[in-house]
């Protein structure tokens, strides 16, 4: 077998320049060739033009005509179809938080996702509950990344007695079950909706962090994920940790 | 057809078949995101790689973009402009998908059906590299046979 490939590769090594290249040598003209030597019968004299022949000027007017025509179907579609969609960038509407407080004293849960919208927000849709295929994730590589480069703010979904026994440095204090209480703490630092928010609890047994991250999404946020390995994984990998109810 | 190569030629017929394949890859690809906008909307907002004013008019239009360059590519109608969309399309969507990929998100591809959950990994480039260097075949051939294009 080796031989074979020595052999082969030998002989692709003397094929004339044409056609694309790779490491100066044609990249697949010599398969072609070679069945032609077989008896494929078929006319092989001329080989793949280069790159540099292709007629560019041409392939791009075309692809511009092409472009231009798809785009103004596709507008034109959209307009008169019935699911078509606003042009128009709309970030989620949000539901006015201390209105549902007051509606939802009594209730616990999750306020953003447990609640139908009330008068004064029926224009906002209630966004459906994310499902664990649904919501974005990122592993502990992405975990990492996002920590060492501050990009992301970490939300801790646990308890606060399992926050203050260990955390992510820098992760905020969010216990899901208990919304309510810890909302009007965090939300007001987490002014700029589109910031990447990271939820994350005991790890894949746990929907902790699902659950908030469903809140923080009917709460207008757009880029909410979940690291769904959570404490266990960052633990286990003696990734930094802090300790105590400060973050 | 007219203008069809007078011998066959084993390049051409290699180039013809990747052409009208990539052609059909690409009506099935647009299939299911024709109908539903505000799907394939969200879908392109998690990879965080357009800016959020042309997120809906991309919704809109890479659907369709991809129907009419499939449609050309498979009839043979303006072949190189689209060989030359599709080409520009994968290799969009492999940057898209290996910066992603890079950031550790753990994401649906949503690459051919929506509501298909086919994670993204590094198979998932490699595809569409695999794609885009076939799109670059077909953008190397001079001629094509069974095609509506006389040039």
């Amino acid at each position: 077998m080796t031989g074979i490939l020595q052999e082969g590769l030998v002989v692709w090594a003397k094929m004339p320049l044409s056609g694309l290249h790779l490491f100066n040598r044609p990249v697949y003209s010599h398969i072609i060739d070679e069945a032609s030597l077989k008896g494929f019968g078929l006319n092989l004299k001329r080989s793949f033009s280069s790159l540099s022949a292709i007629p560019w000027k041409q392939s791009f007017g075309e692809a511009w005509n092409l472009f231009v025509f798809a785009s103004f179907f596709a507008v034109l579609f959209n307009t008169f179809y019935s699911d078509g969609i606003s042009l128009k960038t709309e970030l989620p509407k949000n539901y006015d938080f201390h209105e549902l407080l007051n509606k939802n004293q009594k209730s616990s849960g999750y306020v953003g996702w447990k609640t139908a919208p009330s008068k004064s927000t029926q224009n906002s849709v209630a966004p459906k509950p994310l499902t664990l295929d649904q919501i974005l994730r990122v592993n502990l590589v992405g975990a990492k990344n996002r920590f060492d480069q501050k990009s992301s703010i970490f939300l801790d979904a646990r308890s606060p007695e399992e926050y203050a026994e260990g955390h992510i440095p820098g992760a905020l204090e969010f216990y899901a079950d208990d919304f309510e209480k810890f909302a009007p703490l965090v939300l007001p630092q987490l002014e700029d909706k589109r910031q990447e928010l990271i939820a994350y609890c005991h790890g894949s047994s746990c929907e902790l962090s699902l659950h908030l991250a469903n809140a923080l999404v009917a709460q207008g946020y757009t880029n909410v994920k979940v690291f769904f390995g959570g404490w266990p994984e960052w633990k286990k990998a003696n990734y930094p940790i802090n300790t105590g109810d400060q973050p | 057809m007219k203008n069809s190569p007078r011998k066959w030629n084993g390049i051409l017929i290699l180039q013809t078949f990747l052409r009208i394949a990539c052609g059909i890859l690409l009506i099935y690809s647009s299939s299911d995101k024709l109908g539903d906008p505000s799907k394939f909307l969200k879908i392109i907002e998690n990879y965080h790689v357009l800016p959020a004013d042309l997120l809906p008019l991309a919704a809109v239009v890479i659907p369709w973009l991809e129907f009419f360059t499939g449609l050309c590519l498979a009839i043979g109608f303006q072949w190189r402009g689209g060989a030359f969309i599709f080409c520009a399309l994968m290799g969009i969507y492999t940057l898209a998908l290996a910066w992603n990929l890079a950031q550790g998100t753990e994401m649906n591809c949503g690459c051919f059906a929506m509501d298909a959950t086919e994670k993204l990994t590094g198979w998932t480039v490699l595809r569409d590299l695999v794609f885009f260097t076939l799109g670059l075949v077909v953008l190397d051939a001079k001629q094509t046979y069974a095609a509506l294009d006389k040039k």
